[in-house]
């Protein structure tokens, strides 16, 4: 019994201790994007949200010598908008306001309401009131087992421990700061397009209907309000798509036009872009929906050109445009 | 039920507890209430098979050994063709129908073809429907929900009958506790394929709690789940993209050759994971289970590689099938067929489809290779270090060869995977595809975790090996604290870096 006694106790005060060490470690790991905000050090004029569409397709140095905006991505894997709302709050808690907030939004978004979202990026904030609201929302059990020492983390140890201990051999190092990421800027590691859409046109030949889930037109909707009261100038946009991919969506012109009226009644500018013709061409993705290094490269000029042109002071919004 | 599973973490310290509260006399009636439990977590009506060979090997136990000559004999070959009839009808009867229609197609009789399959797929169907299976539609449809770990416990089964016809195994009077032989939860689906010789008195025996005995015992369920949730089910995320989908033009011979390496790992550490977690098991409550691996990859050469993988089966097939057939005892050719026969029925015992076959093949030529050239005195090694050493690599190298047909899902992706490692494309095109190959694990920021866990699992395993061989010169106080708080360390370590989202089978319990 006595045995029992000590190796509980062991256990628990391990625990305890393990937690703590990771969550430190995750905390000095910028590349893991809560942590970087929650420093309190980062600074952005243009400051970029989104999913991977913009983690990896929006190269935040070549934005700033198009338009002189010291530029940070927030992109962040998982399309779900409650991650975005969840991370602008903490930025805005601990950082200056940007002069210019961009939403990476598309109808791809508007489905699957439960996909999309991963609870591992909250685990070391879990009492961050915003982050635990979100996760009391989308998944209790996460947080019932964050009173449990170190459970939360073996949930994830797949993705967190490997990252807390980078964290921690950064601060050992360096101290804080990223790693692997550029000005929260994730370079794609793939090269050539895939075999994942020509799967999914041969499963779907004559294209697909995606279901609109009125909650995630909500939450977007919900974002542009916070961000409006909080006094912030929010621009939206959609970064390209394969057309073969955009073919086969075959109610996309009428998912687009609720997500343009969306933005018209919140008063947010939508740029519509690739007009030099990206999504025509397969060498510039790796997927239907992914960009690789080179179409990133094109594709951010583009963007800075077309805020140059249009949504800086004078200039004007492009005009939806109907879906291919 | 998987052990590595949460239901496991309640199951097995309830049934600890209760097989040592209760009487000796109650504890058999016990185990096999909880082993029917266990099996019955994934198909429960397929229990009713398991029930039948039972019913089956007890009598004819019970039969054999009372009869005489002839009568003897018949009655074991009835009992072994019950056995195999019902391992026949689940595993083989899809694989034969198949290839006989595919014969009778070739020979221009689709007809007759078209009826073999349709008839055997209505039978087939018709039986799984009483099991409760209303889903399927075709035996090809079936190989998921088929009576998990079927292989291992006919085999078992079949090792009662065997021996009481030999006379080395007294019948079973207890019809529970012949029952609990097959049925012992800790075995029942992967193995060790017990003998009866080995089990049987032990559930006679009258078991007390011994702590250390117990504490051995958790130490080997903990490396078990330790090879199994930390080393193999990292690895499948290495394994599964380029053998679920063999393709040239992304996966090259450098990525290709990586992945079946890893995958020889993988399926060392998940089988002789669950190995070791079944001896654990049993040994905590104080029953002891054979061994089943010992270190197969530093085997030297093909031969002691067998006489160390999966060794109660290889040691069933060498006792009940390459002994029978004559053995050493009989001419060079007819040993080198009958060492082809075990060889090949080993491999149609994994799985019926040509894949298996193919890999019992290849171990069959491996084999009648190695023991052709040391009989013909052409190839002798120095017994030094590197003769070892090559010995090793080149053993590691066929059989993690050979695992290319075990993994592959039909003999076509095989084929496929090994054209592509005979096909080299420059340095610099294998190296994009093995990057390629590693980003698709989706295995974030590999070197930390390999690092650190590496450094974790040598440090733990030296502390419990440090603690073990120096307990007498440890003051007591020392080792009292030590101890617990290495455990401590290491269910913390195990947290850190198993598994636990996936909740993946172990690849043997489709056998």
């Amino acid at each position: 019994m006595k045995n029992l006694l000590l190796f509980l106790a062991s256990l628990l005060g391990l625990a305890w201790l393990t937690e703590r060490v990771l969550d430190f470690g995750l905390s000095q790991n910028f590349d893991f994007k809560s942590s970087a905000v929650a420093s309190g050090k980062l600074r952005a004029e243009a400051l970029f949200q989104g999913s991977s569409r913009v983690a990896m397709m929006l190269d935040p140095q070549i934005f700033e010598q198009k338009t002189g905006l010291d530029t940070y991505n927030l992109g962040l894997n998982g399309n779900s908008i409650e991650h975005q709302l969840a991370l602008l709050h903490l930025w805005l808690q601990h950082n200056p306001k940007p002069k210019v907030l961009f939403l990476e939004i598309s109808p791809e978004y508007l489905q699957q309401s439960n996909l999309g979202f991963y609870s591992f990026y909250f685990v070391h904030q879990l009492r961050e009131p915003f982050f635990e609201r979100v996760v009391r929302q989308k998944n209790p059990e996460l947080l019932r087992a964050s009173y449990v020492p170190l459970l939360k983390y073996a949930l994830y140890n797949h993705t967190l421990v490997p990252e807390a201990l980078a964290g921690l051999g950064r601060w050992l190092r360096r101290g804080a700061g990223e790693d692997d990421l550029k000005k929260g800027f994730s370079p794609s590691p793939f090269v050539h397009f895939d075999d994942t859409f020509d799967r999914f046109r041969a499963l779907n030949p004559g294209g697909f209907v995606a279901e609109t889930d009125t909650g995630k037109l909500n939450g977007f909707g919900r974002y542009f309000r916070y961000a409006n009261a909080q006094g912030l100038r929010v621009v939206a946009y959609e970064a390209p798509l394969l057309n073969e991919y955009l073919r086969l969506h075959r109610n996309r012109a009428a998912q687009l036009a609720r997500l343009d009226s969306l933005c018209r009644a919140e008063g947010v500018p939508f740029l519509h872009l690739d007009t030099t013709g990206l999504g025509r061409d397969r060498r510039y993705f790796y997927n239907a929906n992914h960009l690789n290094a080179q179409g990133t490269d094109r594709f951010t000029a583009e963007l800075g050109r077309h805020f140059n042109a249009i949504v800086r002071p004078g200039g004007k919004p492009t005009q939806p445009r109907s879906a291919l | 039920m998987l052990f590595n599973s949460l239901n496991f973490l309640v199951f097995f310290p309830t049934v600890v507890v209760l097989h040592f509260l209760l009487p000796h006399r109650w504890r058999w009636a016990m185990l096999l209430g909880a082993s029917c439990y266990f099996y019955m977590a994934f198909v429960p009506a397929y229990i009713l098979i398991l029930f039948a060979t039972i019913v089956i090997d007890y009598f004819a136990g019970l039969w054999i050994e009372n009869a005489q000559g002839v009568r003897r004999k018949r009655l074991l070959i009835i009992s072994l063709v019950s056995n195999l009839g019902i391992l026949a009808f689940f595993k083989y009867l899809g694989f034969f129908t198949e290839n006989i229609a595919d014969l009778l197609k070739a020979i221009d009789l689709p007809y007759p073809a078209a009826l073999a399959t349709a008839a055997s797929n209505k039978v087939f169907v018709g039986v799984l429907t009483l099991f409760g299976q209303n889903s399927v539609s075709s035996y090809t449809e079936a190989m998921s929900i088929l009576p998990i770990g079927l292989s291992f416990h006919t085999f078992q089964a079949m090792s009662y009958t065997i021996e009481v016809y030999r006379g080395n195994q007294r019948a079973e009077r207890h019809f529970g506790i012949y029952a609990l032989y097959v049925m012992f939860f800790p075995q029942l689906v992967a193995g060790p394929i017990e003998r009866p010789q080995n089990v049987l008195h032990q559930f006679h025996e009258k078991k007390t709690f011994n702590a250390t005995r117990a504490l051995d015992g958790l130490r080997w369920i903990y490396w078990g789940l330790f090879k199994k949730m930390v080393i193999a089910d990292r690895l499948s995320q290495f394994v599964d993209p380029v053998f679920n989908d063999p393709n040239p033009e992304k996966y090259g011979a450098l990525a290709t050759a990586a992945a079946t390496v890893v995958f020889a790992i993988q399926i060392y550490c998940d089988f002789s994971g669950y190995s070791d977690v079944a001896i654990g098991t049993a040994k905590v409550m104080g029953y002891k289970l054979m061994e089943n691996f010992r270190r197969p990859y530093l085997a030297t050469n093909i031969q002691v590689f067998w006489s160390r993988w999966h060794i109660s089966l290889s040691t069933w097939f060498r006792d009940y099938l390459y002994i029978p057939l004559g053995g050493n005892r009989v001419s060079r050719g007819r040993r080198y067929f009958n060492l082809a026969v075990v060889f090949l029925v080993s491999g149609l015992w994994h799985g019926a489809a040509w894949t298996y076959l193919v890999w019992g093949a290849l171990h069959a030529v491996f084999n009648l290779g190695t023991v052709a050239l040391r009989e013909s005195g052409r190839v002798r090694l120095p017994e030094r270090w590197w003769a070892d050493a090559l010995g090793m690599v080149v053993t590691f190298g066929l059989v993690s060869f050979a695992w290319i047909f075990f993994r592959a899902h039909s003999l076509h992706d095989a084929l496929t995977l090994v054209r592509t490692l005979g096909t080299w494309r420059g340095w610099s095109v294998e190296w994009n595809s093995l990057e390629y190959w590693t980003l698709r694990t989706g295995d974030p920021k590999p070197p930390y975790r390999m690092l650190f866990s590496g450094i974790g699992l040598l440090l733990l395993g030296l502390g419990d090996y440090l603690i073990e061989k120096k307990r007498d010169r440890l003051p007591g106080p020392t080792l009292r604290m030590l101890r617990p708080a290495l455990y401590a360390a290491m269910v913390i370590f195990f947290l850190l870096f198993a598994v636990f989202d996936s909740g993946k089978q172990f690849i043997y319990f489709q056998f």
